[in-house]
């Protein structure tokens, strides 16, 4: 049988495995180490450096040295996560030709792929030094909240890197498969991986037949070690700054060593209650004489410093199980995973959550390599009894007239799955539609992720509303989603299957969308108003879930008490529309709901 | 030699018994109902269609006949068994038939092109996977993971785990799959559904109530439905299966060899009951334990007389031999006196608040003494309360339905809630508003659109609705009408501007 190694490919650290005799082993690199950094330099001699060589010299090459690519990966340019990378990375982001993300080491542009690329090589070559043959192909995991843009530029890194990706799968999930395997299981659990730059929960079932049915799953991409490392280097720089007037963000290098000192603290934290950064040489003043950094930082410090942080994965796992109808009784172990769930006050805090200890058995470096591992060899092998029933983690679906997002699919759905709706024409004698393939949460289509489009053609002309079109998702046990579209007079159809990321810039999506706002379909008349209270209901449950929050936080001020009680007042509105069925009124009502719950979103955002 | 029945199937024909105590015996009302019908030449088929009931409720009947020795069957002349060759074993063994023959009868006839089919999967795995492909839409959620109703989580989760693992394509992966690819995400989802809806307590909560709901009332909802004549012989499809697969399965293809289907195509209620019937015994046979106890439609039979096929005869030259039976039979039995004890019955029952077995006793009464007018003021009663008892159930049927997106089934069940609140505009909007969804008859949309826009002439949604009807009707000026009646209650309803500016462009 062929081999398959399982790479988790992490913001800051990377780890490949393989399934040898029936027993998963992480496989060690040449210094020996289990986990590689994932971190790519250039020297000034042009030379590529991957791993710890590269950290190694990142302090004095920290413009051309690259570290947690993983958070700008399929992302766009113009995207709120980007600016702030843009604002706290030593190394240069610049923007690319189709509203992607580029950076430049020394004078040449890679592609953030490329970069990931040369991490997930580095990992085929350990992987091929130990096996002692060639390795093609391999399982590569991802953060469960990834969209198919980043799962997609990660299949590409994969393939740039020489290596055929065979199945792309959630760091949480894989974490569960390394947990569950061999042991004959019975029981729910929830994984909580906390890692260099995201945060994932995921709840699965573990048969005892080797089954492991993810049921729901949630997370944060941009919420990890990283932000609690820039939590310290904030306090640094500000304690810096009052102390000597001087901002060290200034200056790469020193901003660089602070990145480090801040990342070694943590990990010291974990073990002992203080610890002293000491950077001698940090800058040099005006008058030109050298400025020392040196301060305690102790445990409790750090605790207040990320607090908030912790408080909002926590939050992130209430919402998970309730929107997946599990409690927390239900729940037989917690799984930590990711380097970070070593930190003393995110295991307590997770304990105190579940109300259990959580499980002590997995090695949080280590466990999702092996996992990884585990799944391709589940794939390729076929003495192997398990299979994984993974779930999509976002809502699937096409825009309809207005600007609205319908959804087909919804998140935490069993793959494989299809779904079906009739739309109709929008227009009188209108002879062609054009479906947007959205992916996301909101209930607005530009604020979701295109996946593609395609035009159907050649309707019949006919009164608005008359034409029929029937739309179906299917989404088979890769997570490649295929798209048709059917003229239910003619049979005429059409489809696509979404594989490759739009690469569309933002504007020409925005214009892709005016444009096909003459194109649209719509739901069906008599299902309009179910689809417009699903609408509300949807912002509304989500106001109302953030209510007591907003409240708390905003009630000191006299404006913070006049929003509440407008948002009340929406809120109540909108009930007595649904009461009354008024379509025409809800619909309206619906901006004040969607604003409404920005608001709020933004209230919790800012301040959580 | 008289053969034995492996099974009751619709054309076996029941027969009395030579010298069975038909007067003496303690039987229940409907049992007695169809027993009144056994001529000895009908079939099941036809008995159920003569009785009114329904098919598989005949079949139960029949089979509890003939258990206390009243009835013998046997088979129709099209439905004999092939004939045995001339062998030392001359006859079937008695008893339980064995399972390899029921698989290969009822179902067990595959499509060679598509058992055959240029893929990488086992043939035993393939069967399973065209068995559940072509079974699953029609069985109920505890039916498709092939568990007792009383199942608990651990069994619901364990039974969907094992059927993960034959129908999930990853246990697959790498092998040519053709189109059991498509099959196989077909029924993953479907078992998958079931799965979702058993293991969430408050979901398996309210399909419960739904499916005792509907199971209960089958008896009503028969003789209601019969009365108002809605929704045919079938009952409505118990799974609420929002739409199958992009590609339409195929009805399942019978293998040449087989020998002749029976006359009558078997309606959807027995296609059901075989689905489910082989799915359990596939299930049993692929797992060491059964979960499901042995379906009760197939109880051991005393052997027949030797029959003489009788030859094909219609519809009518049937019905008229039944009537001709019946009176015979009344006349040797005191048919007055029976009427008379069925009165009492149904009254003693009508009394102690059974009304459905009140209502199939009236029924039977009043086959037997059609000009009684006592027993057919009491039908009226009976008929006329049991529609109001039974609201509430149907109520909570159409509404799962509804909410479920299973349409077609929700219009029966609003149907039957607006005959027993003929007054209630909300459950005739509903039947109406249902019926156009499931594409329904559009007389009777229009009918109940009409009757729940009179009872609230101010409520602008039914205009709209019975507006739409009469558009799509080709009745405009009707349409128009009522269009106008609408933009009266609400100059601002966006929907009725629409419509009516439609309509203009009709007209003009």
């Amino acid at each position: 049988m062929e081999k398959v190694i399982g790479i988790d490919l992490g913001t800051t650290n990377s780890c490949v495995a393989i399934v040898e005799g029936g027993t998963p082993t992480v496989i060690p690199n040449r210094g020996g180490y289990k986990t590689t950094p994932s971190m790519v330099a250039i020297t000034e001699a042009g030379k590529r450096l991957v791993g710890h060589i590269a950290k190694r010299q990142a302090v004095t090459n920290a413009e051309n040295t690259v570290y947690a690519a993983k958070r700008l990966i399929g992302r766009k340019w113009n995207t709120t996560q980007v600016r702030s990378a843009l604002a706290t990375c030593p190394y240069r982001i610049v923007e690319g030709p189709h509203d992607d993300v580029r950076i430049q080491l020394r004078d040449k542009l890679y592609s953030v792929s490329e970069i990931s690329a040369m991490v997930l090589q580095e990992m085929k070559i350990i992987a091929e030094d130990y096996l002692g043959h060639e390795v093609r192909k391999a399982v590569v995991t991802v953060p469960a909240y990834f969209n198919d843009g980043q799962r997609q530029a990660t299949k590409d890194a994969g393939a740039i890197a020489g290596l055929d990706v065979i199945r792309i799968i959630n760091e949480p999930t894989a974490a569960a498969l390394a947990y569950g395997f061999g042991r004959n299981l019975d029981r729910t659990v929830a994984v909580y991986d906390l890692g260099g730059g995201t945060f994932d929960i995921s709840i699965l079932e573990i048969g005892s037949h080797g089954v492991f049915k993810v049921i729901s799953t949630a997370g944060d991409t941009f919420l990890g070690g990283e932000d609690f490392d820039s939590r310290i280097i904030d306090w640094l720089v500000k304690g810096f700054q009052q102390e000597h007037g001087i901002d060290l963000r200034q200056d790469r290098m020193a901003l660089q060593r602070l990145k480090d000192a801040a990342e070694k603290a943590k990990c010291e934290l974990s073990a002992v209650r203080e610890t002293e950064i000491n950077l001698p040489f940090i800058i040099s003043s005006s008058r030109n004489e050298a400025l020392h950094l040196q301060r305690m930082l102790s445990r409790d410090e750090l605790e207040r410093l990320c607090n908030d942080l912790i408080e909002r994965t926590i939050k992130i796992c209430e919402s998970t199980l309730e929107d997946s109808g599990v409690s927390k009784d239900d729940i037989e172990d917690v799984i930590l995973v990711g380097g970070m769930t070593r930190v003393p006050k995110v295991q307590h805090m997770v304990a105190g959550f579940f109300g259990r200890e959580p499980c002590k058995g997995v090695h949080p470096d280590e466990v999702v390599a092996l996992g990884a591992a585990i799944q391709g060899s589940a794939l390729l092998d076929e003495q192997q009894e398990m299979v994984l029933l993974d779930v999509t983690p976002h809502t699937l679906g096409i825009m309809v007239v207005g600007g609205f997002f319908e959804p087909l699919i919804p998140q935490n759905t069993t793959v494989p799955t299809s779904s079906s709706k009739t739309f109709t024409t929008v227009r009188d004698n209108q002879t062609a539609v054009k479906i947007l393939v959205l992916q996301g949460e909101s209930q607005r289509a530009e604020q979701n992720e295109l996946l593609g489009e395609f035009i159907l053609t050649d309707l019949r002309r006919a009164a608005k509303g008359q034409v029929e079109i029937d739309v179906t998702f299917e989404i088979n046990a890769d997570g490649i989603v295929s798209v048709q579209a059917k003229d239910l007079e003619t049979g005429r159809q059409q489809s696509i299957t979404v594989t490759a990321s739009s690469g569309l810039t933002q504007d020409e999506i925005t214009s892709m969308i005016d444009e096909a706002k003459t194109h649209a379909v719509d739901r069906r008349a008599t299902e309009a108003f179910e689809g417009t209270r699903q609408e509300a209901e949807k912002l509304m449950g989500d106001i109302e879930r953030l209510f007591p929050q907003v409240e708390q936080i905003v009630s000191g001020s006299d404006f913070g008490r006049d929003a509440i009680e407008k948002a009340r007042g929406v809120l109540d509105r909108a009930r007595s529309l649904i009461e009354r069925k008024d379509v025409e009124g809800l619909k309206e009502q619906l901006e004040a709901l969607g604003r409404t719950q920005r608001m709020f979103k933004g209230v919790i955002a800012k301040t959580g | 030699m008289s053969t034995l029945p492996e099974r009751l199937e619709a054309s076996c024909i029941p027969r009395i018994r030579n010298g069975a105590d038909v007067l003496g015996a303690d039987l229940q009302p409907n049992e007695a109902f169809l027993l009144f019908r056994v001529d000895g030449r009908a079939t099941i088929a036809q008995l159920a269609t003569l009785a009114g009931i329904e098919e598989e409720e005949a079949r139960e009947l029949i089979a509890r006949l003939a258990s206390v020795g009243l009835l013998e069957v046997e088979l129709a002349s099209g439905e004999r068994p092939r004939e045995a060759p001339p062998s030392p074993l001359p006859t079937e063994p008695e008893g339980p038939t064995p399972l390899s023959r029921i698989v290969e009868e009822v179902g067990g006839a595959y499509d060679p092109g598509e058992l055959y089919e240029d893929v990488q999967i086992p043939i035993p795995r393939r069967k399973q996977i065209l068995d559940a492909f072509y079974t699953f839409e029609k069985l109920d959620h505890y039916e498709v993971l092939g568990i007792d109703d009383s199942a608990d989580k651990k069994a619901v989760k364990s039974a969907y785990f094992a059927l993960s693992k034959t129908f999930h394509t990853d246990t697959l992966y790498g092998k040519e799959l053709g189109t059991y690819k498509q099959k196989m995400d077909v029924v993953f989802k479907r078992i998958t559904q079931a799965y979702n809806v058993l293991s969430k307590p408050a979901m398996r909560e309210e399909y419960d109530a739904y499916l005792r709901s509907v199971k209960g009332t089958r008896a009503a909802r028969a003789a209601i439905d019969a009365a108002l004549g809605i929704g045919g012989p079938q009952a409505p499809p118990i799974s609420a299966t929002p739409k199958p697969a992009p590609a339409k399965p195929s009805p399942p293809p019978v293998r040449p060899a087989a020998p002749p289907p029976a006359a009558a195509p078997p309606s959807s209620e027995e296609a059901r009951r075989r689905a489910r019937e082989l799915y359990a015994r596939k299930l049993s046979s692929t797992r060491n334990a059964p979960t499901r106890p042995p379906p009760s439609g197939a109880p051991s039979m005393p052997p027949a007389q030797a029959p003489t096929p009788p030859p094909p005869r219609d519809a009518s030259q049937v019905a008229r031999d039944l009537q001709r039976a019946l009176v015979s039979v009344s006349q040797h039995t005191g048919g007055v006196s029976q009427a008379r004890r069925l009165a009492q019955d149904a009254k003693r029952a009508e009394e102690k608040g059974d009304l459905v077995t009140a209502a199939n006793a009236f029924r039977l009464a009043k086959e037997l003494e059609p000009d009684d007018r006592e027993v057919d003021a009491g039908l009226q009663r009976v008929s006329a309360a049991l529609r109001v008892q039974m609201l509430p159930e149907f109520e909570k049927q159409a509404a799962y339905e509804e909410r479920n997106g299973d349409h077609a089934a929700a219009a029966i069940s609003w149907q039957r809630v607006a005959a027993g609140k003929p007054d209630d505009p909300i459950s005739h909007g509903a039947a109406a508003r249902c019926l156009r969804r499931s594409g329904g008859e559009l007389k009777l949309q229009q009918q109940l659109a009409r009757r729940a826009s009179e009872l609230a002439p101010n409520d602008v949604e039914l205009r709209v609705l019975l507006g739409q009807i009469y558009l799509e009707a080709e009745m405009p000026l009707n349409a128009r009408r009522e269009l106008d009646a609408a933009a009266k209650l609400d100059p601002n309803d966006e929907t009725v501007k629409k419509l009516l500016a439609e309509l203009k462009q009709k007209l003009r």
